[in-house]
């Protein structure tokens, strides 16, 4: 297990590309012909990658997809969509900078997108409320959802918050119900949805704009039930623990699909998503769009009982009455059945 | 103040022990105490009042068993899936062990205890957490007794009544536990669909996930009198606080004032306000558990259609 975190490897290896560019420099500059060194350089560089990417912990996972030059969901956008058309709004209070949406076209075809936003700058990160989002957010989603649904349109949400905004004024405004509506709501949206967590997939403020037919996930992405700080300050009292608590919440999506969560693990470039954002991209259209086509193939009768089947078999529990043949158990314990 | 005025010795029968709580402390079974004014009450009294405080109306937190006694009809109450047991799927440090504990004070595999029962007479499926088990909280046995205890209601087209008290997800579960949000809300929204009533009862304390999903969605929304509702707790919120919380705040007032719940209603007057929304909807009667069981037998009963295929495994309440 490496001893170093990921940030602390990053600036290893932002070292090395240093070096790399100024060998580059003084070779152009003296006109020496140095292919070779950089050949070796950059091979380095990319077994030390390889290596360390090999042997991330969770908590490295963690800092990843909360990394400042991590692609947000406006980075993919334009990667993935022609014309993205952005609407405001929950039409009740305000507009909240956290979540964004609108129309676009996924290769051709209009679709609705949704998304929460986190800001790059100060200011941004401001009026992004740090990608918490707040009530009106998730009540804009669910808008623009209705507006999918009536149209016949699928719905593409892109998941990134540490959770859902829990200050006073979105207790007041009822931030609860909002989640809670947004997760019956899309339960029985007549229209296929497809989610994608792309860096923090934060508690029920994730969950609120993540009940979908697909939900697939970038392999650095995490997904929690409560962040790995709250986690360890409830546990044991001691925040500190944090690396401990994201272990044991399984929160990476590597564990998200082995629990049956997401449908689909998403390949990051090596070194993550902020190392290469088009990639990344041509890799999350891939899949949307393959999704999309195969649950967009089923009646609405059929996409709404095979999404609320989806959700309803996720738990894991011991029933000493369930029939021998009405679950597969996993073969470690056979009193265990995930119906 | 003169030293001869304060209490040199405790009153008869109660240990003094106003170092640790600051309120004496009493002996088990005769006496018993306010958890909040700290008021000495005959036990006989407390159990009367259903554990609320005559002097400072605090509504103490009720188990599952007490809540069942006190809003359904004499020995109406028939338990469902009351074997399911959660099979710590993470293999999560402790949550063994803290389940175990949870079995030992509750007398319960789990926090969720589900059922059919009349009420007034009306017959319903009804839910009740016990915060004695883990704090209530959802993971997969929460989840799926509410599941099947919805499907249930469906299928039998009878309200869903359910009592919260409720941390939220069950951290020891991970990401299964996020996911019972998702897959009470989704049980709900069949009702929903439906046309079948889900009411929801929010009581100390109803938090984080739960409120988030099943416990927000109630038809009817009625809450206990200042029961702790809240949507991130104290110690999630502290680290978010930007903004002077009012004094009220996460209370069922607060969320009352604010729109978020349809009534507070008092603990001796929780049976008969149910009984009234039942009748609202026009829930089926149900005259006793046996005539319920024959009609059922018969096929053609005040229950509406017998089911064929009762709950997830073909099994109803038992």
């Amino acid at each position: 297990m490496p001893s170093i975190t990921v940030l602390e490897f990053e600036k290893l290896i932002d070292e090395l590309e240093g070096n790399i560019r100024k060998t580059r420099e003084i070779a152009g500059r003296e006109n020496r012909d140095v292919g070779v060194e950089i050949e070796d350089l950059e091979k380095n560089r990319d077994a030390l990658l390889r290596e360390f990417f090999d042997a991330l912990t969770p908590w490295d996972n963690v800092l990843l997809a909360r990394h400042e030059k991590r692609p947000y969901t406006l980075d993919y956008l334009p990667l993935l969509f022609d014309d993205f058309l952005p609407l405001h709004g929950d039409r009740l209070f305000d507009d909240d900078g956290a979540m964004i949406g609108g129309l676009a076209s996924l290769d051709g075809k209009p679709v609705v997108v949704i998304g929460q936003q986190k800001g790059r700058d100060l200011k941004e990160r401001a009026q992004r409320n740090y990608g918490y989002a707040r009530p009106e957010g998730y009540r804009k989603a669910l808008r623009l959802m209705k507006l999918a649904e009536r149209f016949n349109r699928p719905v593409i949400t892109f998941v990134d918050t540490p959770g859902a905004d829990a200050n006073v004024p979105s207790e007041e405004r009822g931030i609860s119900e909002a989640i809670a509506r947004n997760l019956r709501e899309m339960s029985v949206l007549r229209t296929p949805i497809v989610s994608i967590i792309i860096g923090e997939g934060g508690s029920g403020g994730a969950l609120g704009i993540a009940v979908a037919d697909r939900v697939l996930m970038l392999q650095h992405a995490v997904y929690s039930v409560i962040a790995p700080e709250g986690c360890a300050s409830i546990l044991w009292r001691d925040p500190a623990r944090k690396a401990e608590a994201a272990q044991a919440m399984q929160i990476t999506a590597r564990d998200a699909r082995a629990l049956g969560i997401i449908d689909e693990v998403l390949p990051e470039p090596l070194g993550g998503a902020h190392r290469a954002p088009e990639a990344t991209g041509e890799v999350i259209k891939e899949a949307v769009v393959r999704h999309l086509k195969e649950v967009g193939r089923l009646s609405k009768t059929r996409l709404l009982s095979s999404r609320y089947e989806k959700f309803r078999s996720l738990g894991r529990f011991i029933d000493p009455e369930a029939p021998e043949d009405s679950a597969t158990p996993p073969a470690e314990n056979p009193a265990v059945v995930s119906p | 103040m003169p030293d001869w005025f304060r209490r040199r010795h405790a009153p008869p029968g109660v240990a003094n022990d106003s170092q640790s709580t600051g309120v004496p402390d009493v002996p088990a079974g005769v006496f018993t105490k306010c958890e909040k004014c700290g008021r000495i009450l005959l036990a006989k009294d407390f159990e009367r009042d259903l554990k609320v405080c005559p002097r400072c109306d605090h509504h103490h937190k009720l188990s599952a068993d007490e809540r069942i006694a006190h809003v359904a009809d004499p020995g109406s109450f028939q338990e469902m899936d009351a074997g399911l047991s959660s099979a710590d799927p993470l293999g999560f440090p402790d949550y063994a062990a803290k389940a175990a504990k949870g079995v030992s004070v509750s007398g319960r595999p789990d926090a969720l205890v589900t059922g059919t029962a009349g009420i007034g007479g009306y017959a319903c499926v009804l839910g009740v957490a016990d915060f004695r088990f883990m704090g209530g909280s959802m993971g997969s046995v929460f989840g799926e007794k509410f599941a099947r205890a919805a499907e249930y209601a469906l299928d039998q087209k009878i309200p869903f009544v359910v009592f919260c008290a409720s941390g939220g997800a069950r951290m020891q579960e991970g990401l299964l536990g996020l996911m019972q949000m998702a897959k009470t809300s989704a049980a709900v929204a069949q009702l929903a669909e439906a046309g079948v009533p889900y009411v929801s009862v929010l009581t100390d304390p109803t938090t984080g996930g739960a409120l988030a999903s099943f416990a927000s969605l109630g038809d009817i929304i009625l809450a206990e009198p200042e029961a702790y509702v809240a949507f991130a707790g104290t110690r999630v919120a502290q680290q978010a606080q930007t903004h002077k919380p009012p004094a009220n705040y996460q209370t069922s007032e607060f969320q009352m004032e604010h729109g978020m719940v349809d009534r507070i209603v008092p603990r001796k007057e929780l049976q008969t306000t149910l009984v009234r929304v039942l009748a609202f909807f026009g829930a089926p009667q149900q005259s006793s558990p046996l005539a319920q069981a024959a009609a059922a037998a018969n096929g053609n009963g005040e229950m509406g259609e017998p089911a064929k295929s009762v709950g997830r495994n073909g099994k109803g309440p038992h």
